[in-house]
């Protein structure tokens, strides 16, 4: 073991950094902490309605609407893409719900649409690798398309979701006091995180965010990756339909306007970068309680809800500064202590 | 013994280049084999050949007797051949264990990751190359050497027959490079072949059987290493006789330096960097590839950010943070790469010329709009004086020849109103006529007073415009040539026989 003395004491020297850069990694989520326990102070102090049971429950369940789709988003982000067609794969998707549920059983719903969503995604993932169209402009083309096929599809009406008490227990039953809705964001949430973290697709997924040149290199088949990504964001799109229509109990063809811009919003505010390469998944959560709080807390205020539309906008620009700030202070960091 | 892997009349023709004319060579197990040759012998295109990242125009590759075509690495791979590239193919924001299985994951029952057996593979690998940190730590992390041992690491811990390792100790220190010849000396007594490319001769000697040299794509012979000196080996590269050479360290300095550099150092790539340039005078700088020629250029025209040293013009200290404040200063740059930092492919050869200019003496609004006419009768200037062949000013500059391009890129040096050129490359990639009118170019702005920096790989252009030739290695200065002394010999010589190992 005395041999080992010399090469221990470069060991911690190099490990010094790395104990830095994690606890910068850590902190990546912790801006949208901190506002988030700002809004909750503030809140509770200015209008004490805002912290009842209610309103929280109220908060957590559009948190977890949004959050799954946002985590769809972060794994596509992490690959180092964008998928806009989520806001009306989710209106669609919350249709074709509505409608199954008159038609058949709530499993079948449940699996009916989310295989609609999946099948989405895919065609998505087979119109970037196989078209080689870039990301951004076939899920801005899908985007279209789908909000179409909604408005289509529900002939420009809404519709009431009635007499079906299981499909609104999908939004209202509590396990343990635990709304409904946020068990499953966290299980999605879990079997993505094991999914990125712990399996070989989910480290190619970074690996091409990262690095597209070298995951060639490497042999990695991106293309096949890419298309599973699509079909995994169209799916947890399609089940915030499902959430969303079950919330609402009503649907229309303009349902999840805007909410691409939320996914994104909500991925970036939670420490995942927009270069790609890795994504923060529990982040994303914080990110869309954040989002939801703020929507929440402006609501009681009595703001219009055009602000809100003003607030995403901002929140968006913020989280991409923060984002820039983060990635140009861990280089300053890194490259300060590699000399 | 029965080679493992033989490369046989492997010719490779790209456009307007014969990279390679009927290259043999063979490797044997338990052979270090290494193969040399200057800049553009041909040696990365064999290479990349045998790692199935090119395929031949014609001849074949023969592993244990069969006749084998690979389409891509990943079949190359498979055949047993490994290879550690001179750029490297590694995913920043993984860790450095999930880069060495990138691809070739290892799993447990579930289908997870088995993070054991991937984190202590790789330790036992970092371990074996010396390298101190934990697996898990993120790639993005690591110093350049540390990058590059990573990269072994990745081509150590698969299966196979024949190693390729091309330039692998470029970014090492030298307790790193014995660690890998260590290593080396393992795979050599475990029968693999490995083929070995460096610049560093001295490196050859400690490691290599046999020496193969390519000259201008041609393979020029194999020889065991005892039948070898440096001398012999440089002749053979050189294809002629090696003159004797001395070599001359510190500058005389004349006059007051146009530009004057004092002690500047870059993290991983210039270290302790101190010159003096004058106005009329030609500079060159020589050294090979990761002899951080480029990065000294780039730092001038704040592309690098130093982390010590000082840089003065005309006396006064400068602090250049960005190109901006380098045109400012009355810098000049002409980058390395003409496609990927110099032409707007998709704009006119006049947008091209007059993209970015000074404009003091114009008014409001001649700044505000583009004034068509004046900048024609710009561009024309420009276009005589260099004799750029364009048929129009309106010609997008993708369509025009390589050397109209630069000649084009070159005029900006003109419009710029710089004192002080920085020239990266001045002809590469440019006919032997338009090279001449390059030179002579280079000599004029000289003659009108002007301080040029010229950074080459082509040693005989350096020979020709030089005033004074400043030669790199692995970092440092290795030497400053004046006048008579500037040879390509001497040039070879400093770059290669006096690298030195040490680069902390």
């Amino acid at each position: 073991m005395q041999t080992q003395a010399s090469s221990s004491t470069t060991l911690t020297e190099r490990q010094q950094l790395p104990l830095i850069l994690r606890s910068l990694q850590i902190f990546e989520s912790l801006g949208v902490v901190a506002l988030l326990l700002i809004v909750l102070v503030v809140m509770s102090i200015s209008n004490p309605v805002y912290v009842n049971y209610n309103n929280l429950n109220n908060i957590i369940i559009t948190a977890s609407i949004i959050a799954v789709t946002g985590l769809g988003m972060t794994l596509a982000i992490a690959m180092g893409d964008l998928d806009l067609s989520v806001g009306s794969n989710q209106a669609l998707s919350a249709c074709i719900a509505a409608d199954l549920l008159t038609k058949t059983s709530l499993p079948l719903t449940i699996a009916g649409t989310l295989s609609l969503g999946l099948g989405i995604g895919l065609i998505n993932g087979i119109i970037i690798t196989r078209l080689r169209v870039p990301a951004f402009v076939a899920t801005l083309g899908m985007m279209s398309i789908l909000r179409g096929a909604a408005l289509l599809y529900t002939d420009g009406q809404s519709f009431l979701i009635m007499g079906y008490d299981n499909f609104a227990r999908l939004n209202s039953a509590k396990v343990l006091g635990i709304p409904m809705p946020f068990i499953i964001a966290l299980a999605i949430l879990i079997i993505f995180y094991i999914l990125l973290r712990h399996t070989p697709f989910g480290r190619h997924v970074c690996a091409i965010g990262g690095n597209e040149q070298a995951a060639r290199a490497t042999g990695l088949k991106i293309a096949k990756t890419r298309v599973m990504v699509f079909g995994l964001v169209g799916m947890s799109a399609a089940m915030s339909g499902i959430m969303l229509a079950a919330q609402l109990l009503f649907v229309d063809g303009t349902l999840g306007a805007g909410l691409e811009l939320q996914a994104i919003a909500v991925t970036v505010l939670g420490g995942t970068s927009l270069a790609g390469g890795s994504g923060n998944l529990p982040g994303t959560l914080l990110g869309a309680i954040l989002i939801a709080s703020i929507n929440s807390a402006l609501n009681i205020l009595k703001v219009p809800p055009f602000y809100q539309y003003m607030a995403l906008g901002l929140l968006l620009i913020l989280a991409l500064t923060l984002d820039t700030i983060r990635r140009a202070v861990i280089k300053r960091v890194v490259t300060e202590s590699v000399r | 013994m029965e080679p493992i892997l033989k490369a046989q009349r492997i010719t490779k023709q790209f456009p307007g280049v014969l990279a390679l004319d009927n290259v043999d060579l063979e490797l044997i197990p338990g052979e270090v084999h290494a193969l040399v040759g200057e800049n553009g012998a041909g040696k990365s295109t064999l290479i990349k050949i045998m790692a199935g990242q090119y395929q031949p125009t014609s001849g074949t590759l023969i592993m244990y007797g069969q006749p084998v075509h690979f389409d891509n690495p990943i079949q190359s791979q498979a055949a047993g051949i490994s290879v550690i590239n001179q750029e490297f193919n590694l995913i920043p924001q993984l860790s450095i264990a999930e880069n060495i299985f990138l691809g070739r994951e290892p799993r447990r029952i579930t289908g997870l990751i088995d993070w054991k057996t991937i984190n202590q593979r790789s330790a036992d690998v970092l371990r074996e190359l010396g390298l101190n940190v934990s697996p898990k730590l993120r790639v993005e992390y690591l110093s350049v050497g540390d990058l590059q041992l990573v990269e072994v690491a990745k081509a150590l811990s698969q299966d196979f027959r024949v190693m390729i390792m091309d330039e692998p100790t470029a970014a090492l220190s030298s307790a790193e490079v014995e660690r890998l010849f260590e290593i080396i000396e393992k795979l050599r007594k475990r029968g693999a072949a490995v083929l070995y490319v460096s610049h560093r001769l001295s490196e050859v000697f400690r490691i290599a059987d046999r020496v193969s040299v390519l000259r201008d794509g041609q393979h020029v012979g194999t020889h065991p290493i005892e039948e070898l000196t440096e001398n012999k080996i440089i002749t053979l590269m050189l294809g002629r006789e090696l003159a004797a050479y001395t070599v001359e360290k510190g500058a005389a300095v004349e006059a007051e330096p146009a530009l004057s550099v004092r002690n500047l150092s870059v993290p991983g790539s210039i270290q302790d960097i101190s010159l003096d340039l004058h106005y009329g005078e030609v500079l060159g700088i020589a050294g090979l590839i990761g002899s951080g020629r480029s990065e000294l250029m780039r730092t001038l025209f704040g592309l690098l950010t130093p982390s010590s040293g000082e840089i003065y013009i005309d006396g006064r200290e400068v602090n250049i943070r960005n190109p901006m404040q380098a045109l400012q200063k009355g810098l000049f740059f002409l980058p390395e790469d003409r496609k990927l930092e110099g032409i707007f492919p998709d704009l006119s050869v006049l947008d091209n010329l007059l993209l970015k200019r000074p404009r003091p003496e114009e008014n409001f609004l001649s700044r505000l709009f583009i004034a068509r006419s004046a900048e024609r009768q710009r561009y024309e200037e420009i276009r005589d004086a260099l004799s750029v062949r364009a048929h129009s000013a309106a010609q997008l500059i993708s369509t025009l020849s390589g050397g109209n391009q630069q000649k084009a890129l070159l005029g900006r040096a003109l419009v710029s109103q710089a004192r002080i050129m920085l020239l990266n490359e001045p002809s590469r990639g440019v006919d032997v006529g338009t090279k001449v009118e390059i030179h002579g170019l280079i000599r004029r702005m000289a003659q009108e007073h002007h301080a040029v920096i010229v950074s080459s790989s082509d040693v005989p252009e350096l020979v020709k415009i030089s005033d004074r030739c400043l030669v790199l290695s692995a970092g440092h200065i290795a030497g400053l040539l004046h006048g008579a002394q500037i040879s390509e010999d001497n040039i070879l010589a400093c770059a290669v026989a006096h690298t030195t190992l040490e680069v902390s």
